[in-house]
């Protein structure tokens, strides 16, 4: 059934569908609708799941934790400052295996005081081993937090879906929402691999030696590698019973390009636009989407941009002293590659710069006229 | 839908422990072990007779009686008299002196053994019949205690008895007033009961001394110190002078005729103090006690004394005899001389002299000599003897004041035991250098015929003994003593023979009160501290029941030292570990 | 005298404590009353070396080792899931050091306790950042010798009062134990395990380590701090009424309690003193507290 909806309240609806049990979080703008619409879907009796109103994000993403160790199926959401509060819990949860699912609406950083987009947040807790989704639309929103839980309960790790704040937060899209009982066909319930069981009494995290502790590491890395096919199967199977799929990078018009634009989240969608106005006028442009961001899925990546001389990547975060993040993740999937364009690491927009389709069609025609890239971050004038 | 697990179950595995920590050894840790032995308790310790107090103790705290009389009879055949006559040694040692006040330990014993009067003799069972004979001379405490443990130890003894009756001093040397006759011959049932042969009127003389040896595998000597020496003065021929032994004797069997108004005893000892107040007792209206040294230095106990003064006996202190002054043959009176502490004896007590020119003569209508007797064995005068009663003939024993060493009936029940185990390992054919250091109480004090019996240590045999520093007092509140004497008026005293001191109120309920403030040091009662404040489980193979010491696991407690600490009663020691 | 006797041995021999720890001895005490139907959340403290390295556990019941500060937050996560499971009997215990309960982990407690979430959250109180080497917290004493507050310049600053912290929430039930009483410690533990919502319990552990202590004045060092009033017994209930446990009248002096201790080796008699009418006060106030609001 198709509704209109902003994209906190399709991630709420997606939690919904997905049948969680044990919600743990903490508000702060713009990911406040999120557990608004959570409270009154919980307090109308729609989803029976204990909604726990913890203290501070830190003490959300825990609670979630322990709610998993215990079996439990468990969201929790939140945004910049707090997900960087969060950062302990998101080694640990991970480091537990516990499948958690959180919708991280991306915002930027203080100081200064800014509510605006910036995936700095989100791409920051690269190493903490979670899994990222970053989503276009809001449609893809509520798929992906129902997709998420498949992802995060096949391979034993938490799984981060991003939107970015205002732009898929709080804009209205149309929504076409999943029956319950579709779900239902896609998301079997939530069987904990590794539960606290007073039957079988056992400590998990223990101190361990040098031998458990880089065996765990190298496991979670196996299983994070793995993530990629599971993302790409969870999609694929998603697509046959609702019609829908993503893809974990999906590529727009990249046939014959000579410049990819690669972005992802919201601006996905802007470059889709631009391409189709570059093309118009007869330049070689396509856009690829990166959706999954961790695992980085660099084969994908690599066969998407094929034989194009060039890429340019349009961060809305900055590392800073080395540049957009997706430029650099970008370079390192290629290194090895017998086919290494020239990437072109745009950086902008972020904090409230708005990305317009032409604003993203300059950065093409630039990155069309430059020769070899003499710097790792190219700024995109604030507008 | 399909359920996937595309992940490492195997190392993910790793996250969750498979095993608890039994197979780690943390014993490897310690560096001091607990110590469960028995210890004695410093009350034990200083009983001559051995009594195990804490454990008797224990279970009269819980109104086991029958059991605690029980105990007690292990080592003692005579707590009813003890109870009586003791000077308490225990009670001066008592390590509850220094938290409150000492345990009323010899009320507690008395009362138990006038409980026989209820339960019976509460006799050990004996062990199997070796069919070896063991004669026994003197029927005294120190005899009685001899053949009562040989007895117990299988043999056949025979007791030589001079007098008529089997009891010696306790008979004949202690008053009724202070050791009523029941009592006594109710506690002697066990010759009867454990079928020792008593032989009275047998006077020991050299052909019974060379019979016995002949005919009996072992012969025990317990033949006293009954011969007075006498003052060594002039005037013992007059009438009105008396040897204290024969005139308590006579006193004793109701047989002593008019001592007259005015009486002076000569000594400072329980002897003198008994005569004294026999005398009141028999008419006398006025009797000194008189003693050459001072009150500090009297043999005599405290308790004897004072209740002797109550009773009207005045002391007169540094003076001696110095002659016996008569008419037409009949004592008239005293000639005294004042004495003064000189150089210290051997004793370490000041040796008393005249002070010249202090003759005085007081007037006495008779003279009591109580100045100690010393022993005539018919075994041979001058015999040597160990601590054990062994003497140069491996078959011949000696015990008692026969013996040398302290006079008093817990010390001669005590040598009894002593010679009885010499005799058993003897007639056994035990190797007894193996077994003495495991025999004594506290490593010094009396032997432990119940732990010789089961072939075990002494508590405290290896020299460990409670004191008060390792009582853990956080574990007793304070109490006043609850079992205390009670005393006829003196008038009523001496108007005859009747017992003077009674255990006041009902004796279930004085002697439950009174073995309740015993700490029982020593004594494991099953408290489960050790148990309860372990911090590695390593208390081990403790489940109920008093007496049997926990254990410890050794390969896992860390050698804290808790258990010790917390032990109420000391019985936790902590050592150094041997590696 | 006869002690009580432990039925439910969950602790397993061969754990890690050091000689004489008192934090070991609370757990067997609270595990005993709790059986084995319960799950443990171990933040960061002892505790999380005392159950010895992977792959063993001296605990026989399940165990989640977490971050510092989380204790109360994923046992309020670990309940949660229980409930919708429809599980109501299993105990959900956070076992937690004086640093993660009076310092780092105070915002999560307070959150879980305001929540009224159903758990029972112990914290075992030995004064100091034990398991790092002895730093002080804020549970540490006036005048104790830590790592970071040396003798010359020892803890200037007084205990925090976390109990009066716990009551301000309202919880059903709070209460001090000590290891030196372990029949009134279970007593508590059982009735924290009864009560519905957020039940606290303060145990005080002495320890030798970090003490400066010997070994075996473990409990004597414990029931000295009771018997000196420096740590009352007592309970509260519904953040309200208050019962002392027991009333050590007349009180040992405190310095019975100071002296034994190295970590108070550098106080002169003045000092301690001024420690003797400290107690003295709080004993006052804690006496009029229970005075005018009795349970």
């Amino acid at each position: 059934m198709k509704e209109v909806m902003m994209g906190d309240v399709a991630a709420a609806r997606g939690v919904k569908l997905a049948r969680v049990e044990v919600i743990a979080a903490y508000p702060i703008t713009p990911q406040t609708i999120i557990v608004e619409e959570l409270s009154e879907i919980c307090g109308r009796g729609e989803l029976k799941a204990r909604f726990i109103k913890v203290e501070s994000e830190h003490s959300a993403l825990a609670c979630c934790m322990g709610a998993s160790m215990a079996g439990a199926r468990t969201f929790t959401a939140s945004a910049s400052q707090g997900l960087l509060l969060m950062h302990e819990m998101l080694h640990w949860s991970a480091g537990a295996r516990t499948p958690i699912v959180m919708a991280n609406v991306n915002r930027a950083i203080a100081p200064p005081w800014n509510l605006w987009s910036d995936q700095t947040d989100s791409l920051s807790q690269r190493d903490t081993s979670w899994i990222q989704l970053y989503c276009e639309n809001n449609q893809e929103v509520i798929d992906t937090v129902i997709q998420a839980y498949r992802i995060a309960e096949s391979v034993y790790l938490p799984v981060m879906v991003a939107l970015d704040a205002f732009i898929l937060s709080h804009t209205s899209e149309i929504v076409d929402v999943p029956e319950q009982a579709d779900v239902d066909r896609y998301l079997p319930p939530f069987k904990a691999a590794l539960a606290l069981d007073t039957n079988d009494p056992r400590a998990f995290g223990s101190i361990s030696g040098p031998m458990e502790y880089q065996k765990l590491k190298m496991a979670r890395h196996e299983d994070m590698m793995r993530a990629v096919e599971v993302a790409r199967r969870a999609d694929d199977e998603f697509g046959e019973i609702f019609g829908r799929k993503y893809g974990i990078a999906e590529r727009y018009r990249c046939e014959d390009a000579d410049l990819i634009l690669l972005t992802s989240g919201a601006l996905g969608g802007t470059a889709k636009i631009a391409v189709d106005a570059l093309r118009e006028s007869g330049a070689a442009v396509g856009a690829l989407r990166v959706r999954l961001f961790r695992p980085f899925p660099a084969d994908d990546i690599a066969d998407a941009i094929g034989g194009a001389p060039k890429v340019a990547v349009i961060d809305r975060n900055l590392s800073v002293g080395a540049g957009g993040i997706f430029a650099q993740e970008l370079k390192a999937a290629l290194y090895d590659r017998e086919r290494r364009p020239a990437v072109y690491g745009f950086t902008g927009g972020y904090g409230g710069g708005d990305f317009t389709p032409e604003v993203v069609e300059g950065i093409a025609r630039r990155a069309l006229e430059m020769g070899k890239p003499d710097s790792p971050v190219i700024w995109e004038a604030i507008p | 839908m399909k359920e996937y697990a595309d992940y490492d179950a195997a190392a993910m595995d790793l996250l969750r422990t498979t095993r608890n920590t039994l197979a780690n050894k943390t014993g490897s840790w310690r560096h001091l072990r607990p110590e469960f032995g028995l210890k004695a308790a410093a009350c034990a310790a200083a009983c001559p007779a051995g009594n195990p107090i804490a454990r008797f103790m224990s279970a009269a705290a819980d109104g086991r009686f029958e059991e605690a009389l029980r105990e007690l009879k292990k080592e003692n055949p005579l707590p009813g008299v003890c109870g009586r006559v003791c000077p308490r040694p225990c009670e001066a040692a008592c390590n509850r002196a220094e938290f409150d006040e000492a345990v009323g330990t010899r009320a507690v014993e008395r009362l138990l053994g006038d409980m026989g009067a209820e339960f019976g003799l509460c006799l050990p069972a004996p062990a199997a019949k070796t069919g070896k004979r063991a004669a026994v001379v003197g029927g005294g405490p120190a005899g009685l205690s001899c053949a009562y443990h040989l007895a117990l130890s299988g043999h056949d003894a025979t007791v030589f008895e001079a007098g008529g009756e089997p009891g010696g001093l306790l008979r004949f040397g202690i008053p009724a007033y202070r050791l009523p006759r029941e009592a006594l011959d109710r506690e002697l049932g066990f010759i009867d009961a454990l079928g020792i042969n008593m032989k009275t009127g047998c006077r020991a003389d050299a052909a019974l001394a060379a019979r016995l040896l002949d005919e009996f595998d072992a012969v025990v000597a317990a033949t006293g110190a009954l011969v007075s020496p006498g003052l060594g003065i002039e005037g013992e021929g007059l009438a009105g002078y008396f040897k204290g032994l024969e005139f308590l004797a006579a006193a004793n069997a109701g047989k002593a005729a008019g001592i007259g108004k005015s009486v002076i005893v000569i000594g400072g000892g329980n002897t003198a103090v008994d005569a004294a107040r026999c005398a009141l007792r028999l008419g006398a209206e006025d009797v000194a006690v008189m003693y050459r040294r001072g009150r500090e230095d009297m043999p005599a106990s405290d308790e004897e004394v004072a209740e002797a003064e109550e009773e009207g006996v005045r002391f007169v202190f540094h003076a001696a005899p110095a002659k016996l002054v008569g008419e037409g043959g009949r004592l008239r009176g005293v000639a005294l001389m004042r004495m003064k502490p000189g150089e210290p004896d051997e004793s370490g007590r000041r040796k008393p002299e005249p002070v010249a020119g202090s003759e005085r003569e007081a007037h006495a209508d008779a003279v009591i000599e109580a100045a100690g007797g010393r022993a005539d064995n018919p075994f041979g005068r001058a015999l040597e003897v160990d601590e054990w009663g062994a003497t140069d003939n491996e078959k011949l024993f000696l015990c008692g004041d026969a013996a040398p060493g302290a006079r008093t009936v817990a010390s001669a029940i005590g040598g009894g035991k002593r010679a009885a185990i010499r005799a058993d390992v003897f007639l056994r054919g035990s190797d007894f250098g193996a077994l003495k250091g495991a025999l004594l109480v506290g490593g010094a004090g009396a032997a432990s015929a119940a732990a010789h019996r089961a072939g075990e240590s002494a508590p405290g045999a290896d020299g460990s003994v409670v004191r008060f520093k390792n009582v853990n007092t956080a574990y007793f509140s304070r109490a006043a003593r609850a079992a205390k004497l009670e005393r006829l008026s003196p008038e009523a005293r001496v108007s005859g023979f009747e017992e003077v001191a009674s255990v006041s109120g009902v004796a279930a309920e004085a002697a439950r009160a009174e073995a309740s403030r015993c700490f029982r040091c020593g004594e494991c009662d099953d408290c489960g501290n050790c148990l309860l404040f372990c911090p590695d489980m390593s208390i081990i193979g403790k489940t109920a029941g008093a007496g049997a010491a926990p254990g410890f696991d050794g390969d896992y407690c860390k050698g804290c030292g808790i258990c010790a600490r917390e032990c109420p009663r000391g019985v936790i020691g902590m050592i150094e570990e041997e590696r | 005298m006869r002690r009580a006797r432990i039925e439910n041995e969950l602790v397993s021999k061969g754990h890690v404590a050091c000689p004489g720890c008192g934090a070991a001895l609370a757990m067997r005490y609270a595990l005993n009353v709790l059986g084995p139907k319960t799950i443990i959340v171990l933040p960061a403290c002892c505790w999380s070396v005392i159950t010895n390295r992977h792959p063993e556990c001296c605990l026989e019941v399940p165990v989640f080792h977490t971050a510092f500060e989380t204790a109360a937050c994923v046992a309020s996560g670990v309940r949660a899931a229980l409930e919708v499971k429809g599980d109501n009997d299993t105990n959900v215990l956070a076992w937690a050091g004086d640093g993660g309960t009076f310092d780092i982990g105070l915002q999560a407690l307070s959150g879980a306790a305001e929540r009224n979430d159903d758990i029972i959250y112990v914290c075992y109180d030995n004064e100091a950042y034990m398991n790092t080497g002895v730093q002080r917290s804020s549970a540490t004493p006036w005048g104790a010798w830590t790592t970071t507050t040396p003798a010359t310049h020892f803890k200037g600053q007084e205990k925090k009062n976390i109990m009066e912290i716990m009551a301000a929430h309202r919880i059903p039930y709070a209460a001090t134990a000590s290891i030196s009483m372990p029949e009134d410690l279970m007593t508590k533990v059982e009735r924290a395990r009864v009560a519905r919502g957020t039940r606290f319990l303060h145990i005080f552990c002495p320890c030798p380590t970090g003490w400066r202590s010997s070994p075996d004045l473990t409990i004597e060092l414990a029931r000295a701090a009771v018997e000196s009033r420096a740590f009352p017994l007592y309970e509260i209930f519904d953040g309200a009424k208050r019962r002392l446990s027991l009333d050590p009248a007349p009180p040992a002096p405190v310095a019975d309690y100071i002296r034994p201790q190295g970590r108070f080796r550098h106080l002169d008699s003045a000092q301690i003193e001024a420690i003797q009418n400290r107690v003295d006060e709080e004993w006052l106030r804690l006496t009029k507290l229970i005075e005018n609001n009795p349970a």
